[in-house]
């Protein structure tokens, strides 16, 4: 695709992104053909892309040396020189600096496809059907030559960059929150109250507590209120509890020794 | 890469995400209050049927762990201070490095002798550089805190 312009003094520009070809037809008739550089090309090939908004420089810089690392220089310089080749390095009227944001094409200059002479009469007639005049005149409401309401969405380089970070941190977040540990798994069940809980290293180890526990708490006092935490760890059984008036304690002894159920009401009851 | 949304929303976006990040990495609410005494009381039946009764005394906050434990059997205290280092965190882990210990006599605590598994334990817990997970298991309470250590096997509720 390629894009046709209006040079000041009634010229018409057309430039072909793919071969980097800029062909200007003076009033007269005179055709003149160059091929930009590529940073030119790739810069007038951007700005064209969306007449009328606001490049920003990191934008430019991405799109025209493909993520090379240039100095900011290299962007100026081009800017220069692509004035140069469009005769407006006095007026910036065509690639318009945007004070603080970059630069854009002035959309004014663009022609439209429907303005476009056909291609038979673009050769014999090339300023026949184009206005003279860059900048709109008084009273006209089209738009302004340059906009920054339009928003790309083109990501910079920075942002990029800021995402690759943002990935790192939010990963170590992930990292951190997950801590390899070791984890137990816990069973429960809660009988009026008495809420009894089996910890085991694996749900299965944890269920079969917890039916042995559910099996022998059927002995206890109904009125026995508590929390009670359980746990088998090379034959001994520990029972820890919190108690009605929040108090806690601890038992541990061998499971051959005594039953749970006893265990359990001596958490809660008996004063250590 | 090319999204399909404005290039000005990028940067909200990735304030937004690294916020986010940042915020759950400092805040991360645990099942314990930092800086808060919790205790209790232990009892374990030895092998030959004397109760080891202990006192249990915890404090976890600054990056610090502090655990005491007084110990008395037939009619004799001993005590013994473990401070550790906090060296990894979650919500529902703890992870230590055993920094100091104190013991309040040269020997180790009591019934060693007569309990090997917890003679083993000891050692390890005893000994500066040792690594424990305890792991905090919720409750239905705020004045309590419940944890297992793993490399000891210890459940343990405590109030304060």
């Amino acid at each position: 695709m390629s894009y046709t312009f209006k040079l000041k003094n009634g010229a018409v520009a057309v430039f072909d992104p793919d071969s980097a070809m800029l062909t200007i037809t003076t009033p007269h008739g005179d055709v003149q053909n160059s091929t930009l550089g590529r940073a030119e090309s790739r810069l007038l090939d951007l700005l064209l892309k969306e007449p009328g908004i606001t490049k920003s420089r990191d934008e430019i810089i991405d799109y025209t040396w493909n993520d090379r690392v240039v100095a900011s220089g290299s962007l100026n310089q081009t800017v220069f020189s692509l004035r140069n080749i469009l005769n407006d390095s006095r007026d910036h009227e065509i690639l318009m600096t945007v004070p603080r944001r970059g630069y854009c094409f002035n959309r004014h200059a663009v022609v439209d496809a429907a303005d476009r002479p056909a291609p038979s009469e673009e050769t014999a007639q090339p300023s026949a059907a184009i206005p003279e005049q860059l900048a709109p005149t008084v009273g006209d409401e089209s738009p302004a030559p340059c906009s920054t309401t339009e928003k790309s969405t083109r990501m910079t380089k920075a942002q990029r960059v800021a995402y690759i970070v943002t990935l790192a941190v939010a990963a170590f977040t992930v990292f951190q929150s997950g801590l390899d540990a070791p984890k137990v798994e816990i069973s429960s069940i809660d009988k009026n109250g008495l809420v009894i809980h089996a910890v085991g290293n694996d749900i299965a180890e944890a269920q079969a507590l917890m039916n042995l526990s559910a099996k022998q708490s059927e002995q206890l006092p109904p009125d026995l209120k508590g929390q009670v935490w359980i746990n088998l760890y090379k034959a001994s059984y520990s029972v820890s509890c919190i108690r009605p008036d929040l108090s806690t304690a601890n038992l541990q002894l061998n499971s051959s020794e005594r039953d749970l159920a006893l265990m359990i009401r001596q958490c809660l009851e008996v004063t250590l | 890469m090319k999204f399909g949304i404005p290039q000005v929303v990028h940067w909200p976006i990735i304030a937004l995400i690294n916020a986010l990040c940042i915020f759950s990495f400092v805040y991360s609410p645990s099942h314990y209050m930092e800086n808060t005494s919790y205790q209790t009381k232990t009892r374990q039946w030895l092998e030959d049927l004397n109760q080891l009764n202990t006192e249990e005394y915890l404090t976890i906050g600054h990056g610090r762990l502090t655990g005491t434990t007084l110990e008395s059997l037939n009619e004799k205290i001993r005590n013994a201070t473990i401070t550790a280092n906090i060296i990894a965190e979650s919500k529902t882990h703890v992870q230590i490095k055993v920094s100091n210990v104190k013991l309040s006599q040269d020997k180790e605590l009591f019934a060693i002798e007569k309990t090997p598994d917890l003679f083993f334990r000891r050692q390890y817990v005893l000994q500066e550089g040792a690594i424990l997970n305890y792991e905090l298991i919720p409750t239905q309470s705020k004045d309590a805190v419940c944890f297992y250590v793993h490399e000891l096997g210890r459940l343990r509720c405590m109030n304060h």
